[in-house]
């Protein structure tokens, strides 16, 4: 569905990415995983066309039809304060025309899914918890039925409960909407189960792809090797809990 | 004490009842000059007569409405202004330069002589006046709101909008406008002010409007015959005008004035020590509830030298909230209880200046903005009271070179800035370090490192340590015991090695 070809950008002197290559295909969960400041959401704001690349191209195979949505990392952020969260939610479908009555309806629909009582509806973002907002911000994105999602760190402010939640709550999404999903993180653990593929970016380099079973069990690059190792150290030191 | 702050709004509501109901019950046409001149008050000219024969009563209820219209006329068209230029120039970088370009010309052309200029050639009425003021008062507040709308349009939910297919008179009317809201209220009570006391000024100078009566033109004309100050006609000639013109101006000024809460006053209280909790960290019967809602119930424990004990809990649990607390930071009415630091409390009202990194230090979740962006570390090392060679000992113990000292905190990355601030926090041998979520903002390798050194540096100074955490796999791992907080109560869980 969408290929992405040497690309590279630089800001002023500093090359961020370096000859990035890879492609996402239809329906499929990719997660794009690197530590801070390897260039992870400057791929994101390249694919949405918030910025231009330096050098190579994007380039959609098949039709773009519904375009994408970006899911931002901090949900605090990304609903106007002053709206109540059922403004918000019904913003992306009134722009496009919808009649008001059918709007509601997709939402509450879209709620009941979502497991959140319709009373947040009536409230302001400041009064829903940040892994309400984030599922409502998912819910929003997908009231525009794009063809691809790309959720940036959208869960690193949750503990790792909610975080679960999350995270299936958008699998059980994917499938139901035929959409591809680039989830962009630095936690492993989180996705090991849901992801299709892995991408590691070391740097603005992408060092290692492929099956994210494979990659986690058999990491070929050095880096790749000391992330998981990072992440899996607490885990493998955990003392039991006796009940 | 508190309808106080509702005085002002109550006086310019009889202002504006006054200047617009007003003038259709006054006794004498303000222009009819049949009364004797420098008439003293009575039953019949509440105020007496100026010295053309005029009621002073009646002119100075004209007066009123002339300086109200003139005050908001000019307001409302300035703030209208500065709105709509405001948003363009912000969102539109074309619009900006143009307009941004005539703003600044504006602010360079010296005011008063413009004024003076233009009021003197025109002849000076009241139209003339509310265009002038109102093309000449809108640069600045402009400038503050195109600096609000810059700011907002990079905001993620003005982004989110754009791609949903909003578009940019949308999402400036519907996103950015609200936004504005206190900056144009400000805006508006300040220029009605303004425009006021320049109306009165130029009236006085005799640069008025001859067709309306003001209180400016009064005075103007009082002020011709200086021998009302001879005797005491200038006591209702002069003073009615001036008096209504503070009070206005005032009542205008205090409007903008909100409502403060009310201050506890600092009480002295009890201290208590907790029995058999001298020598350490010690929570005590702590209840915190915010707006009566509880967030945590009749928490206690205690943390005992040398120990690492992990506090765990999902988001909105309470866990920072009990950081506040334990940080002192928490006002007084919200919670009860107490929490003492060998035996010091928190609750005594030097317990900041005394203990503050030297017996207790803490490590915030985010170290950025931990460290103030203006100063160098070595500055902010030193505010700690230690010496130089301390700080540069302090921060090769983390593993950073000593030229760290030397940067400002925008130069370091995320990781230097996070074993700075471990080096900060253990730099006065503390006895107790708390420590909320250190590595939520941090990948995992940098996680790994941080929490290595905190755990080898809390190890190496036998320093009590509360790892404040929803990180759950870092908590099993480092800690001698893990508190776990849940429907407003603290338990302890129980570990056994795997």
């Amino acid at each position: 569905m969408l290929e992405v070809r040497n690309l590279c950008k630089s800001f002023g002197n500093h090359l961020v990415l370096k000859d990035v290559s890879f492609d996402i295909r239809n329906e499929e969960f990719v997660c794009l995983l690197g530590e801070s400041g390897s260039g992870k959401s400057t791929i994101a704001e390249l694919l949405m066309g918030l910025n231009k690349p330096t050098q190579g191209e994007i380039s959609w195979t098949s039709d773009k039809k519904n375009g994408m949505q970006y899911i931002y990392q901090n949900p605090d952020r990304s609903f106007n304060p002053f709206w109540t969260m059922k403004q918000s939610l019904m913003e992306p479908l009134l722009l496009k025309k919808h009649p008001k009555k059918d709007a509601l309806e997709k939402i509450t629909a879209m709620m009941d899914k979502a497991g959140l009582p319709l009373e947040l509806l009536k409230k302001k973002p400041s009064q829903c918890s940040g892994g309400q907002k984030q599922r409502m911000g998912i819910i929003r994105a997908l009231l525009c039925n794009p063809s691809l999602l790309i959720a940036d760190e959208i869960t690193s402010a949750l503990d790792p409960q909610t975080e679960q939640m999350i995270i299936h709550f958008l699998k059980e999404l994917q499938s139901s909407y035929q959409m591809s999903v680039l989830y962009i993180t630095h936690r492993i653990q989180a996705i090991e189960d849901v992801a299709d593929r892995v991408l590691i970016l070391e740097n603005g380099c992408i060092v290692e792809s492929g099956q994210t079973k494979e990659v986690l069990q058999k990491p070929k690059h050095p880096y790749t090797k000391r992330l998981l190792d990072a992440c899996l150290y607490f885990e493998k030191r955990k003392k039991k809990k006796v009940v | 004490m508190q309808k106080i702050y509702k005085l002002p709004a109550i006086i310019i509501v009889l202002f504006l009842i006054v200047a617009f109901i007003g003038p259709a019950f006054v006794p004498y046409d303000p222009f009819s000059y049949d009364a004797a001149a420098y008439l003293e008050p009575s039953a019949e000219h509440w105020l007496g007569t100026s010295q053309l024969g005029q009621d002073i009563f009646s002119q100075l209820i004209y007066g009123t409405r002339t300086s109200l219209l003139i005050g908001i006329s000019i307001a409302a068209c300035s703030t209208f202004l500065v709105v709509v230029l405001g948003l363009l120039a912000g969102y539109f970088s074309l619009a900006d330069k143009v307009i941004n370009g005539v703003a600044n010309i504006l602010l360079v052309l010296p005011d008063l002589l413009l004024i003076l200029l233009i009021v003197a050639f025109t002849g000076g009425g009241i139209e003339q006046l509310i265009i002038i003021l109102s093309l000449l008062s809108w640069p600045a507040y402009m400038r503050i709101v195109r600096s609000v709308v810059l700011t907002l349009k990079e905001r993620d939910f003005v982004k989110a909008s754009q791609s949903f297919g909003g578009n940019h008179f949308y999402i400036l009317r519907a996103h950015i406008l609200p936004h504005l809201r206190p900056i144009v209220k400000t805006k508006f009570i300040l220029t009605c002010k303004s425009a006021i006391l320049t109306e009165a000024g130029l009236a006085f100078l005799g640069l008025g409007d001859p067709n309306v009566v003001s209180w400016g033109s009064m005075l103007n004309v009082a002020f011709s015959q200086p021998t009302i100050f001879l005797d005491s006609s200038w006591v209702w000639i002069v003073l009615p005008p001036v008096i209504l013109l503070a009070v206005l101006t005032l009542s205008l000024t205090f409007l903008l004035e909100e409502k403060q809460p009310s201050k506890v006053r600092m009480k002295k209280v009890e201290i208590h020590p907790i029995q058999g909790a001298e020598k350490d960290l010690s929570v005590h019967q702590v209840n915190i509830s915010f707006d009566k809602k509880a967030i945590v119930n009749d928490v206690s424990f205690q943390v005992k030298r040398g120990e690492i004990v992990s506090l765990i809990g999902p988001s909105g649990s309470g866990k920072t909230t009990m950081a506040r607390a334990m940080y002192g930071l928490l006002p007084a009415g919200v919670w009860s209880g107490d929490i003492q630091y060998d035996g010091h409390s928190v609750k005594n009202q030097d317990f900041a200046n005394r203990h503050y990194w030297k017996t207790c230090a803490f490590i915030y979740q985010d170290a950025r903005s931990a460290f103030n962006p203006l100063l160098k570390l070595k500055e902010q090392f030193l505010e700690v009271g230690v010496t130089m060679e301390q700080a540069i000992q302090a921060v090769e113990e983390v593993s950073l070179s000593k030229d760290i000292l030397d940067k400002f905190p925008h130069e370091c990355s995320g990781g230097m800035l996070s074993r700075a601030l471990i080096a900060l926090a253990f730099i006065n041998k503390p006895d107790f370090i708390i420590a909320d979520e250190p590595t939520s903002a941090l990948d995992p390798i940098l996680k790994k490192e941080i929490v290595q050194l905190l755990v080898e540096k809390v190890r190496a100074y036998n320093v009590s340590l509360l790892f404040i955490t929803h990180d759950l796999d870092v908590a099993y791992a480092i800690s001698d015991r893990v508190l776990s907080i849940e429907n407003q109560h603290v338990e302890e869980e129980k570990l056994c090695h795997a």
